[in-house]
């Protein structure tokens, strides 16, 4: 696995050509519970007639929410549940429990769910499990967006972890990167805009040239984290 | 490496760094006490950060002169601490042409990725130069605190201690007394093939400004440390961060302007910046703050320099009460499952664990 083509795109719109990982952008929280069954149907044949992987909208199941994977035969390869919640939901929603990395031919995927992306921690589990492409699906509300979602989001989230960060929200549509990698030294492939489409490529081989890039578990204090580790995971 | 040339030079250095030597140079130009630390407000703590400009000393008066010359401008702004540069510590090493010289052939070497020659010259500063540096050093910066009463964060310093090589950061109060030690945490893997060694621990200093940490070089690209600072009560932390000699904007963002943002903290950044032999130092100094704690700009920068190539001391006051930041609903969530599958994680390095291998899961 050398490279992998991404698209965003409104739900059940045909992929670009090329792409191997399509990812639903839809404006809404999450798939209403009645349209369910029906939408995950239509999502697999997607996968299966484009043959593509494809990540779509988030979802809610026995209170958890969550975003899945399904591969090019339309099968649902992974699940992540979101393991934090935003406030205003605490009530309402549980959490699941461990973050799961999934190795596929399209890189080593996080399935990042909506407020998550906002916990670094959540985001150094992933990267010492391995990941590589994490795919941020989150809901931000209208009044509550500024610049500040974006950079303590998916924009740290490259920065810190040294991995491709693909951002899709109500609010904008974005590829992260580590910075050394970017052609103008933004730390975005693709600039975050209030759009529903985005079409990238992304070359894993790159991702050794930054800073936090390769494995990270050699550049942390090992003495250091196992002093303090309750600390550090503790909110 | 021509031994004899460099012990001799060794020698004629002691001489010139001896600790009353300091102390003649600190009674010949001596500095006004501040009285800005009688009295301290939390809404109103005045801080200052050096943007300091590399230049050869030709003697050790010359090094501690320009040292008073910046403590001596923030004191005039009202300054109740004032930050330093990484490596400050080092400077005056290059009092001695010989040193100098020495030193531009550790770049050179370290340019080059001739690990081996490094290693020979650091093992020589290790034998000969690093108890007499850091002496002047420790001198130096306590009694630029003493003096000027002041907190005086004396940057960084190489040390050999207990037959490790360290990098180690001080915070001095006003009376001259260390209040805060400090040794560097994550190490590039530079600093780890020269043979620095990590610190393994976190101090915070309660001082009269708030609860301060130190975190030097790449300690503060990392988010652990400033998490371990915050939890344990930070406010302040202080992030020499390494000379760079590209100025990127975005790259310092990955810092401690970051931390600030994740951790609700104040960071001061102090630079060095011109040119030595063909290197070019620069970088802005500044002191950051949460993007909510900075009520105007809004944009997470109490202050920054606006040039990259040229000395000054910036100074700004700040207010710890804007710490107490208003909860943010997408970011306050906590998961007891999740932090102890975390807390394992990191109990286990630095074996890789297996189970922390990527997979592919079971079709549900």
């Amino acid at each position: 696995m050398a490279r992998t083509v991404v698209c965003v795109t409104e739900a059940f719109q045909k992929p670009k050509t090329l792409s191997d990982l399509v990812i639903f952008s839809d404006p809404r929280p999450q798939i209403p519970a009645g349209d369910l069954s029906p939408y995950m149907k239509y999502c697999s044949m997607y996968a299966k007639e484009h043959k593509v992987w494809l990540v779509p909208h988030r979802f809610v199941v026995d209170n958890k929410l969550y975003l899945c994977l399904f591969d090019p035969n339309g099968s649902v390869v992974a699940h992540q549940g979101s393991l934090h919640r935003h406030l205003s939901s605490q009530s309402k929603m549980d959490t699941d429990h461990s973050v799961h990395v999934i190795q596929t031919p399209v890189g080593n995927l996080f399935l990042c769910v909506d407020t998550d992306i906002y916990y670094p921690e959540v985001l150094r589990l992933a990267k010492l499990k391995g990941a590589d492409l994490v795919i941020s699906s989150q809901y931000i509300n209208a009044y509550d967006f500024k610049p500040k979602r974006i950079t303590t989001g998916i924009w740290n989230a490259a920065q810190q972890q040294g991995l491709y960060v693909v951002g899709c929200s109500n609010a904008f549509s974005a590829v992260a990167a580590p910075w050394e990698l970017t052609p103008d030294g933004t730390g975005f492939l693709v600039q975050p805009e209030f759009t529903q489409h985005l079409f990238c490529k992304l070359y894993f081989n790159k991702l050794e040239r930054s800073a936090m890039g390769g494995k990270l578990a050699e550049q942390l204090n090992p003495e250091l984290c196992k002093r303090y580790a309750a600390i550090i995971s503790q909110r | 490496m021509k031994q004899l040339k460099y012990r001799s030079a060794a020698f004629l250095l002691s001489n010139k760094l001896d600790p009353s030597a300091i102390e003649r140079v600190f009674r010949s130009r001596p500095m006004k006490p501040s009285a800005e630390l009688n009295y301290v407000n939390k809404s109103n703590i005045k801080l200052a950060v050096v943007q300091m400009q590399l230049r050869p000393y030709r003697s050790l008066s010359e090094w501690i002169a320009h040292l008073q010359d910046l403590v001596t401008e923030a004191q005039e702004n009202g300054a109740q601490l004032v930050s330093f540069p990484e490596y400050v510590g080092l400077l005056p090493l290059l009092i001695s042409p010989t040193f100098r010289e020495l030193a531009e052939d550790f770049f050179d070497a370290l340019e080059e990725n001739k690990v081996d020659l490094c290693r020979e010259i650091l093992s020589f500063f290790n034998e000969q130069l690093s108890e007499l540096l850091f002496s002047c050093y420790y001198n130096t910066f306590a009694l630029l605190a003493n003096r000027s009463r002041l907190y005086i964060h004396a940057g960084s310093t190489l040390l050999f201690d207990h037959g490790k090589l360290q990098e180690r950061c001080f915070l001095f109060g006003p009376d001259g007394e260390a209040v805060l030690e400090q040794d560097k945490l994550f190490l590039s893997k530079t600093e780890k093939a020269l043979g620095i060694c990590p610190g393994s621990e976190l101090e915070l200093s309660d001082t009269a400004l708030g609860r301060v940490a130190i975190l030097p070089g790449a300690d503060s690209s990392y988010f652990e440390p400033a998490k371990i600072a915050y939890q344990l009560g930070a406010q302040i932390v202080l992030c020499p961060v390494s000379p760079i000699q590209q100025d990127n904007e975005v790259a310092e963002r990955c810092g401690p302007w970051m931390r600030c943002q994740e951790q609700a903290l104040y960071a001061l950044v102090p630079r060095f910046v011109g040119n030595w032999d063909h290197f070019r130092f620069c970088g802005k100094a500044a002191i950051f703050a949460p993007y909510e704690a900075t009520r105007s700009s809004k944009n997470g920068i109490v202050v920054q320099c606006a040039q990259n190539d040229s000395e000054a001391v910036l100074f700004s006051r700040v207010n710890l009460d804007y710490l107490d930041l208003p909860v943010d609903l997408y970011a306050s969530d906590s998961n007891p499952d999740f932090s102890r599958q975390l807390a394992a994680a990191y109990s286990a390095f630095p074996q890789p664990m297996e189970h922390l291998e990527p997979q592919v899961q079971e079709d549900e």
